[in-house]
């Protein structure tokens, strides 16, 4: 069954994933539909829609989509459709078969609606990247695996639901070539997350105020430049100790996570 | 005060959302690649290094004369928010 049945690796020639979803968000405002964005923990760039309404469910014509934007080396995106009520439109049609036939037939009209919608989707972003970027779009399927094997999971929802921390994609069969593998399965016992679940952001924040060395440097109430050389010193140190016990490929995975770490304090200092 | 324009205001938050994502998605990506050892004193540095974070905001946004009257409160906008 094709639930979270169509995801495409697309060459986006320099756009980002939140320029494309909020466009793509856009783009179903502009149809009247009911929607969100949001970053999950994992990185995606989510968007939800929804177009709903009393005669609409009466009838199982809702549609529902979620599209995530992943970024992936060398400019590519990870673009993944997922219906989120396809389950509804099935239980809507069953029960209208039980009382009136017709409403078997809305409801799977609006399913086919909801595929439409689908490829209406793969439409929007053909033309938007190549209104953007002059470029054609290129894309090649994205080939799920679960446990080993081609496909998604039937027992746990689509995105951006449990399942994509287990899974892993497989390279794709058009192009041959795999995206970053952002969620390989862990053979390591697991570590405490250093992401908070309720918030989806670094534990480490939300402990600031609790941390000896920034009780002691706000005392006085500011932060002084000396402060702050002794905390990097403190830093520097730390930093020296860690990389001492990481090979090459953790330390690079390291220092990309400190320069994030420093982009998005950027993003908080004033212009 | 300044006033930023929506489109200016817009743009920001897609930025943080952005860099948000992007600090998250490595997080996850560096809790997949090391043990419970190096995990621990990777957790240690990256909280010192989120204080020095919090500090340099603070530094650059704190009037010049402050008070001390929030000198329990890091720096608006750090916690909560990343770095």
């Amino acid at each position: 069954m094709a639930i979270v049945d169509q995801a495409r690796f697309y060459e986006t020639h320099g756009l980002n994933t939140v320029e494309v979803g909020n466009a793509l968000a856009d783009w179903f405002r502009a149809q009247e539909f009911e929607w969100r964005t949001f970053t999950d923990p994992t990185g995606r760039y989510v968007v939800q829609v929804r177009k709903v309404g009393t005669a609409r469910s009466i009838f199982g014509l809702n549609y529902a989509l979620t599209i995530s934007f992943t970024q992936q080396a060398e400019g590519k995106m990870l673009v993944e459709l997922g219906g989120a009520d396809w389950t509804d439109k099935i239980v809507s049609g069953a029960i209208g078969a039980l009382f009136i036939t017709p409403l078997l037939f809305t409801a799977g009209y609006g399913a086919w609606q909801q595929s439409e919608l689908t490829n209406q989707v793969w439409g929007f972003l053909d033309s938007h990247i190549y209104s953007r970027t002059g470029k054609s779009a290129q894309w090649s399927l994205a080939v799920p695996s679960y446990m080993g094997q081609p496909g998604y999971n039937p027992n746990v929802p689509p995105p951006p639901g449990n399942y994509y921390p287990s899974a892993s994609y497989a390279p794709s069969a058009m192009s041959g070539f795999p995206p970053v593998n952002t969620t390989a399965t862990q053979t390591a016992p697991q570590n405490p997350s250093w992401l908070d679940s309720r918030t989806m952001q670094p534990i480490f924040d939300q402990q600031i105020g609790r941390m000896a060395s920034w009780q002691q440097a706000i005392a006085d109430g500011k932060i002084v430049d000396e402060e702050i050389a002794d905390q990097t010193k403190r830093v520097e140190e730390l930093r020296r100790k860690v990389e001492e016990n990481l090979d090459v490929s953790q330390r690079i995975k390291l220092a990309e996570v400190v320069v994030a770490m420093e982009k998005l304090e950027a993003a908080h200092l004033p212009r | 005060m300044s006033q930023e324009t929506p489109t200016n205001q817009s743009s920001a938050q897609a930025e943080m959302t952005e860099a948000v994502g992007q600090v998250n998605r490595l997080l996850a990506e560096l809790d997949g690649m090391v043990n419970s050892e190096q995990h621990a004193a990777l957790t240690e540095y990256f909280a010192e290094l989120a204080v020095l974070s919090a500090m340099r905001i603070r530094n650059q946004t704190q009037p010049q004369d402050s008070s001390g009257s929030d000198s329990e409160t890091p720096a608006e906008g750090v916690a909560g928010e990343g770095i």
